[in-house]
């Protein structure tokens, strides 16, 4: 057997492995929360600072980044720890039921791989949420667009993600797509509302 | 005159995760082994206590140990073992 072939078929063991750990079903729900939560932090942060009056676009735009920066490291750190923590315990569970040390078997590898994604998708998908919704903060800085027009993009493209991310957890669990976009983006026009109300208020 | 094993039996425990069918497949891509059988003898929440049969033309059980061991399997015995000699032509 070459020594190519037997790359390929350990690969192929990992991934058979990962897929038998709840891997994906894991990162599908880490990117679906944690994008809803970027989305949504950015969206209130955006919008909270034009209704109480904040009218400079460096300001906001480097808030806004320095906040996708943040929720990124945040997940990075808190998904690795608590996805090795809960790895590892399950790791000791098996070794006392199989009466073995199963340090450098393919299992233990495929679980730190797995602790690994799941931590950059943690990490990727509210940074990603936050920023997709920061970006258009930076027109106003190079003359692209006016101060105004550069939130309302902001906010209806943090609209238009939570639509479109409802629509595909609607499509994952074989449910209305409609319905569940509509949920979300109830979410996203509720937070509008209450932070219409704040700059009333405060 | 040369002497090979060509069919071991072994008594694993191996995790649930680990799909018998990949399992066979990766033992089977080890040389000298040509045929990989396995029955699932025993289920338990989080393993599975199987019937490993190997046989090929020139069998190594320690490749077949090291694999088993690289795999999370843990061997509990070798039931039986089948040498044949190859008489030189």
């Amino acid at each position: 057997m070459s020594e190519d072939s037997s790359w390929r078929e350990r690969l192929g063991l990992l991934l058979d492995y990962l897929d038998a750990t709840d891997f994906s079903k894991i990162a599908r729900r880490y990117f679906a929360l944690n994008f809803f939560d970027g989305v949504l932090t950015m969206m209130g942060f955006t919008l909270g600072y034009y209704m109480v009056g904040g009218r400079d676009p460096h300001a906001v735009f480097g808030a806004g980044i320095a906040a996708s920066v943040a929720m990124g490291l945040s997940g990075l750190v808190g998904a690795l720890m608590t996805e090795m923590a809960e790895r590892e315990r399950d790791l000791h569970e098996l070794e006392k039921s199989l009466f073995k040390d199963l340090g450098n078997s393919v299992i233990a590898k495929s679980q730190r791989i797995a602790a690994i994604l799941i931590a950059i998708i943690d990490a990727a998908a509210p940074a990603l949420g936050a920023l997709m919704l920061a970006i258009p903060l930076a027109y106003p800085l190079v003359d692209l667009l006016g101060y105004d027009y550069a939130i309302a993009t902001s906010v209806a493209i943090g609209l238009a993600a939570l639509f479109a991310l409802g629509s595909y957890l609607g499509s994952g669990s074989r449910r209305s797509m409609l319905k569940y976009g509509v949920a979300m983006l109830l979410a996203g026009i509720s937070l509008a509302i209450i932070t219409a109300l704040m700059g009333v208020v405060l | 005159m040369k002497v090979a094993v060509v069919r071991v039996v072994f008594d694993v425990l191996k995790p649930r995760e680990l799909d018998s069918t990949d399992l066979a497949r990766s033992l089977c891509e080890l040389d000298g082994v040509n045929l990989v059988n396995i029955v699932v003898r025993e289920v338990d929440v989080r393993t599975e206590t199987i019937r490993l049969i190997v046989e090929g033309a020139d069998v190594d059980i320690d490749d077949v140990l090291d694999k088993l061991d690289e795999m999370g399997c843990a061997v509990r015995s070798i039931d039986s073992v089948t040498a044949k000699r190859q008489e030189e032509q």
